[in-house]
């Protein structure tokens, strides 16, 4: 594997992968007359997670097929907002011609199932972001632009990773049912498979005003800290996007940030490879307004690609009862000053 | 070893840190000297047995308290509630510090009552270097679910990599980091109210758990200080 041949696999994509293609078989599948945006009442927000297994895609329409044929099952049962996983992007590079080889080399040969504890040869994950930025870019760009504009839907289109200015960031863009970005929210940590390929994590929790209300998207492994989630709310999140590629706790952790910030997650996430095997979409909210008592609103019966849909009531979070107060004493005090001890640049410092 | 006992029952001999299956509030009826009693009798066992005690809930100025003591008889840490369940809402003072204590069995910090339902308590134990949270809940049976489990003592857990003991509604349990766990899914001992109840906290598999997914390392400061107002709320 050199950059050559890396290169020519570039040049033959640039030409299988184009934004006028990407709209051609969109476009043929099909436009929906009707805007689920077009009426929004708080008490009835229409959301959806979906849950896709993680294969390798034969070719765009393929690729494209899939994330349209999702969204639009979606939007049939009528979600106003949906939610793709994290790293749906860079499931397009299972398109490339001995993607597989691509894969081994990258790994150093490692045999390694699922992303979590993987080790990765740091050049040549730059070599291969510089080599299929613009393929990836305009794949997950276009594909997720025309979906969301031909459906008429708000869609947090997963995350795939960007290479600008000699930095990988790994960035969901949420498109209006215009098609138009109408917001992005980037990884705020590097843990586990983000820290592997070196991702540079941004500083800045968006919320991004929909006829729904505001919403914000906390990626994947953000969800371990529950400062990006209070953040949101803090802002006026109600719903939090939370696209997901990980196994493991992640969705349990949705259900707790649901209750202990007092709003609605949205879980999407990846299946498909033994890692990935009991990952299940879900909606979630405070445990005192779900029916169960138990902070499921909806979740997937199995690990199926699969969309879950489910209507949720905005105007309930204004009654959930809280167990105890907050103390701003300690929390401006000695809270905000215990970051001081995590061991990256402390609180104050400036470059 | 860890155990839970029935309040100044013996522990087994092999047990370094003990602490009572009792979450009842002991104010004294009002009367200090009798909460002084009362740990002065903590203190004793402590020596008796050679063990560190984690006491049970009391109050002291004003606060809602836990105390840890050593094998002395010594107390290592007072540490008061900062948040109040709407119960003991306006009866006691809060305090403002999260403290830590560090001894020979590892970092402790002592969670009282409703703090485990605040993110930011465990969060600043975790950053000021705790390993193990040991929390005491005065809860009616009736509130205890999975639910509240889930949502305070496992979130705790995961979320900062470390272990959290808890003593609630006439039940004890354990949470640690899932990958710790043969199940994968955080609970080193389901909630259980069959005392005693003995566990181990390795604290090498959870440096090793630690070492392989740095939740606390690589916390964004960066966000923390942009954002401090909305935390600060």
């Amino acid at each position: 594997m050199n950059k050559t041949w890396l290169d020519i696999l570039s040049f033959l994509m640039s030409f299988q992968v184009t934004p006028k293609r990407i709209d051609r078989i969109l476009e043929a599948k099909g436009r929906r007359e009707q805007q689920n945006t077009a009426f929004v009442a708080p008490e009835a927000v229409r959301v959806s997670a979906v849950q896709l297994s993680v294969r390798k895609y034969q070719n765009l329409k393929d690729y494209a097929g899939q994330m349209y044929d999702l969204a639009k099952e979606a939007a049939e049962n009528g979600a106003q907002l949906v939610v793709f996983p994290e790293y749906v992007g860079l499931l397009a590079g299972t398109m490339l011609p001995n993607y597989e080889k691509i894969i081994e080399w990258v790994l150093d040969g490692e045999n390694k199932v699922g992303l979590s504890g993987v080790k990765l040869a740091p050049e040549k994950v730059r070599l291969l972001a510089e080599t299929f930025h613009h393929f990836l870019y305009e794949t997950y760009m276009y594909t997720f632009s025309a979906i969301a504009r031909l459906l008429r839907i708000y869609l947090v289109a997963g995350t795939c990773l960007f290479y600008e200015d000699g930095q990988l960031r790994n960035r969901c863009v949420v498109f209006g049912p215009d098609g138009e970005p109408a917001g992005a929210q980037e990884k705020v940590s590097a843990v586990g498979f983000d820290k592997a390929l070196g991702v540079t994590p941004c500083d800045v929790i968006e919320t991004i005003p929909t006829p729904m209300g505001d919403i914000s998207v906390v990626i994947g492994s953000d969800n371990y800290y529950f400062e990006c989630v209070k953040i949101a709310r803090a802002r006026g999140a109600k719903i939090i996007a939370a696209p997901d590629s990980r196994e493991g706790v992640t969705r349990d952790l949705l259900r707790c940030r649901a209750d202990e910030q007092n709003l609605y997650t949205v879980y999407s996430c990846l299946t498909g490879t033994r890692e990935h095997t009991t990952a299940l979409a879900g909606i979630f909210a405070p445990v005192g307004i779900t029916p169960g008592r138990d902070g499921f609103v909806a979740c997937a019966a199995d690990t199926e690609p699969q969309t879950v849909t489910a209507r949720v009531n905005l105007e309930k979070l204004e009654h959930v009862f809280t167990e105890s107060g907050p103390n701003p004493e300690f929390l401006r005090g000695d809270y905000l000053h215990s970051y001081r001890y995590c061991g990256t640049p402390p609180l104050g410092e400036t470059e | 070893m860890t155990e839970i006992v029935t309040p100044f029952h013996a522990p087994s001999g092999d047990a370094k840190l003990v602490l009572f299956a009792d979450e009842e509030i002991h104010d004294g009826g009002g009367a200090e000297q009798e909460v002084g009693k009362y740990l002065s009798r903590c203190a004793a066992y402590a020596a008796a047995c050679k063990v560190h005690l984690v006491s049970g809930l009391f109050v002291h100025r004003d606060n809602l308290c836990l105390c840890l003591i050593d094998p002395k008889g010594r107390p290592l840490c007072r540490q008061p509630a900062l948040h109040l369940s709407l119960p003991q809402e306006g009866r006691y003072a809060t305090g403002s510090e999260v403290a830590v204590t560090h001894t020979e069995l590892g970092n402790f910090y002592l969670c009282v009552d409703a703090d485990i339902y605040h993110p930011q308590t465990v969060r600043a134990a975790a950053l000021k270097g705790a390993d193990v949270v040991l929390s005491i809940q005065h809860l009616d049976p009736a509130e205890d679910t999975p639910e509240r489990q889930m949502r305070s003592i496992w979130n705790a857990a995961q979320s900062n990599n470390l272990y959290v003991v808890n003593l609630s509604a006439k039940g004890g349990s354990v949470a640690c980091p899932a990958p710790i766990t043969r199940a994968r899914d955080g609970y080193l001992v389901r909630r259980t109210g069959a005392f005693p109840m003995r566990f181990g906290l390795n604290l090498t598999r959870l440096d090793d758990v630690r070492s392989g997914f740095q939740i606390m390392e690589n916390i964004n400061t960066r966000l923390v200080q942009n954002y401090a107002a909305e935390l600060g709320r």
